[in-house]
Protein backbone atom coordinates (compact mmCIF):
# COMPACT_ATOMS: atom_id res chain seq x y z
CA UNK A 1 0.00 0.00 0.00
CA UNK A 2 1.34 3.45 -0.89
CA UNK A 3 1.99 6.00 1.85
CA UNK A 4 -1.14 8.06 2.62
CA UNK A 5 -0.57 11.73 1.88
CA UNK A 6 -3.61 13.77 2.82
CA UNK A 7 -5.67 14.18 6.00
CA UNK A 8 -8.63 12.14 4.78
CA UNK A 9 -6.47 9.26 3.62
CA UNK A 10 -4.51 9.21 6.89
CA UNK A 11 -7.73 9.24 8.93
CA UNK A 12 -9.15 6.35 6.89
CA UNK A 13 -5.93 4.42 7.41
CA UNK A 14 -6.17 5.05 11.19
CA UNK A 15 -9.81 3.89 11.22
CA UNK A 16 -8.90 0.72 9.30
CA UNK A 17 -5.99 -0.09 11.61
CA UNK A 18 -8.13 0.59 14.70
CA UNK A 19 -10.79 -1.76 13.37
CA UNK A 20 -8.25 -4.48 12.54
CA UNK A 21 -6.76 -4.16 16.05
CA UNK A 22 -10.26 -4.35 17.58
CA UNK A 23 -11.17 -7.50 15.63
CA UNK A 24 -7.89 -9.24 16.47
CA UNK A 25 -8.36 -8.13 20.10
CA UNK A 26 -11.75 -9.88 20.22
CA UNK A 27 -10.26 -13.03 18.68
CA UNK A 28 -7.38 -13.02 21.16
CA UNK A 29 -9.81 -12.70 24.08
CA UNK A 30 -11.01 -16.22 23.30
CA UNK A 31 -7.73 -17.52 21.79
CA UNK A 32 -5.02 -16.01 24.03
CA UNK A 33 -2.50 -18.70 23.04
CA UNK A 34 -2.61 -18.03 19.28
CA UNK A 35 0.93 -16.82 18.56
CA UNK A 36 0.17 -15.80 14.98
CA UNK A 37 -2.83 -13.68 15.90
CA UNK A 38 -0.78 -12.10 18.68
CA UNK A 39 2.07 -11.27 16.27
CA UNK A 40 -0.41 -9.70 13.82
CA UNK A 41 -2.11 -7.77 16.63
CA UNK A 42 1.24 -6.33 17.73
CA UNK A 43 2.23 -5.50 14.17
CA UNK A 44 -1.07 -3.70 13.54
CA UNK A 45 -0.91 -1.89 16.89
CA UNK A 46 2.60 -0.64 16.06
CA UNK A 47 1.43 0.52 12.62
CA UNK A 48 -1.53 2.28 14.27
CA UNK A 49 0.70 4.12 16.75
CA UNK A 50 3.02 5.14 13.91
CA UNK A 51 0.14 6.34 11.70
CA UNK A 52 -1.43 8.27 14.58
CA UNK A 53 1.88 10.01 15.27
CA UNK A 54 2.24 10.88 11.59
CA UNK A 55 -1.29 12.34 11.55
CA UNK A 56 -0.81 14.34 14.74
CA UNK A 57 2.50 15.78 13.58
CA UNK A 58 0.88 16.99 10.35
CA UNK A 59 -2.66 17.89 11.45
CA UNK A 60 -2.72 18.26 15.23
CA UNK A 61 -3.95 16.16 18.15
CA UNK A 62 -6.57 13.43 17.67
CA UNK A 63 -7.36 13.16 21.37
CA UNK A 64 -7.22 15.45 24.39
CA UNK A 65 -6.93 15.12 28.19
CA UNK A 66 -3.39 13.73 28.03
CA UNK A 67 -3.73 11.20 25.22
CA UNK A 68 -2.02 13.35 22.57
CA UNK A 69 0.97 15.69 22.79
CA UNK A 70 0.64 19.31 21.71
CA UNK A 71 4.12 20.48 20.74
CA UNK A 72 5.07 24.17 20.66
CA UNK A 73 1.54 25.53 21.04
CA UNK A 74 -1.93 24.49 22.20
CA UNK A 75 -3.46 22.94 19.08
CA UNK A 76 -6.55 21.14 20.47
CA UNK A 77 -8.80 24.18 19.88
CA UNK A 78 -7.78 24.45 16.20
CA UNK A 79 -10.45 23.61 13.67
CA UNK A 80 -11.49 21.29 12.17
CA UNK A 81 -12.14 19.00 15.11
CA UNK A 82 -10.91 15.44 14.53
CA UNK A 83 -14.49 14.24 14.00
CA UNK A 84 -15.17 17.07 11.51
CA UNK A 85 -12.07 16.48 9.40
CA UNK B 1 -20.35 -27.13 3.07
CA UNK B 2 -16.88 -28.62 3.51
CA UNK B 3 -16.27 -32.20 4.69
CA UNK B 4 -15.00 -30.75 7.96
CA UNK B 5 -18.29 -28.89 8.58
CA UNK B 6 -20.36 -32.00 7.71
CA UNK B 7 -18.56 -34.01 10.37
CA UNK B 8 -19.19 -31.23 12.83
CA UNK B 9 -22.87 -31.18 11.95
CA UNK B 10 -23.25 -34.95 12.44
CA UNK B 11 -21.68 -34.81 15.88
CA UNK B 12 -24.17 -32.14 16.96
CA UNK B 13 -27.25 -32.87 19.06
CA UNK B 14 -30.62 -31.39 18.15
CA UNK B 15 -31.93 -28.29 19.92
CA UNK B 16 -28.50 -27.21 21.18
CA UNK B 17 -26.76 -23.95 20.32
CA UNK B 18 -23.16 -24.18 19.08
CA UNK B 19 -20.34 -21.83 18.31
CA UNK B 20 -17.65 -23.52 16.24
CA UNK B 21 -14.16 -22.64 17.40
CA UNK B 22 -12.49 -20.29 14.94
CA UNK B 23 -8.93 -20.93 13.79
CA UNK B 24 -6.89 -17.97 12.64
CA UNK B 25 -5.33 -18.64 9.26
CA UNK B 26 -5.62 -15.46 7.21
CA UNK B 27 -6.86 -11.91 7.45
CA UNK B 28 -7.83 -9.02 5.20
CA UNK B 29 -5.70 -5.98 4.66
CA UNK B 30 -6.99 -3.40 7.24
CA UNK B 31 -8.82 -1.28 4.62
CA UNK B 32 -10.45 -4.37 3.15
CA UNK B 33 -11.45 -5.48 6.66
CA UNK B 34 -13.05 -2.11 7.40
CA UNK B 35 -15.17 -2.43 4.22
CA UNK B 36 -16.23 -6.00 5.06
CA UNK B 37 -16.99 -5.38 8.71
CA UNK B 38 -14.54 -8.09 9.77
CA UNK B 39 -10.82 -8.72 9.47
CA UNK B 40 -11.50 -12.47 9.03
CA UNK B 41 -12.45 -13.54 5.47
CA UNK B 42 -14.26 -16.67 6.78
CA UNK B 43 -16.67 -14.47 8.77
CA UNK B 44 -17.89 -12.40 5.81
CA UNK B 45 -21.57 -13.21 5.54
CA UNK B 46 -23.70 -10.40 4.13
CA UNK B 47 -27.43 -10.80 4.71
CA UNK B 48 -29.64 -10.85 1.65
CA UNK B 49 -33.29 -11.41 2.55
CA UNK B 50 -35.03 -13.96 0.29
CA UNK B 51 -37.64 -12.19 -1.88
CA UNK B 52 -40.35 -14.71 -0.85
CA UNK B 53 -39.88 -14.12 2.88
CA UNK B 54 -39.99 -10.34 2.68
CA UNK B 55 -43.28 -10.44 0.68
CA UNK B 56 -45.06 -12.76 3.13
CA UNK B 57 -43.73 -10.54 5.94
CA UNK B 58 -45.41 -7.53 4.32
CA UNK B 59 -48.64 -9.54 4.00
CA UNK B 60 -48.47 -10.50 7.64
CA UNK B 61 -48.15 -6.84 8.54
CA UNK B 62 -51.25 -6.12 6.44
Amino acid sequence: MRTPINREELLLRIQALEFAALDLNLYLNTHPGDARALADFNQISAALAQTRTAYEQAFGPLMNYGHSLSCGRWAWIDEPWPWEA
Amino acid sequence: MSQDSLEWAQAMKLARAYVRPQRYTQRFDPLEGLKNGTIFPELVSPYTPPAETSRSHEEALG
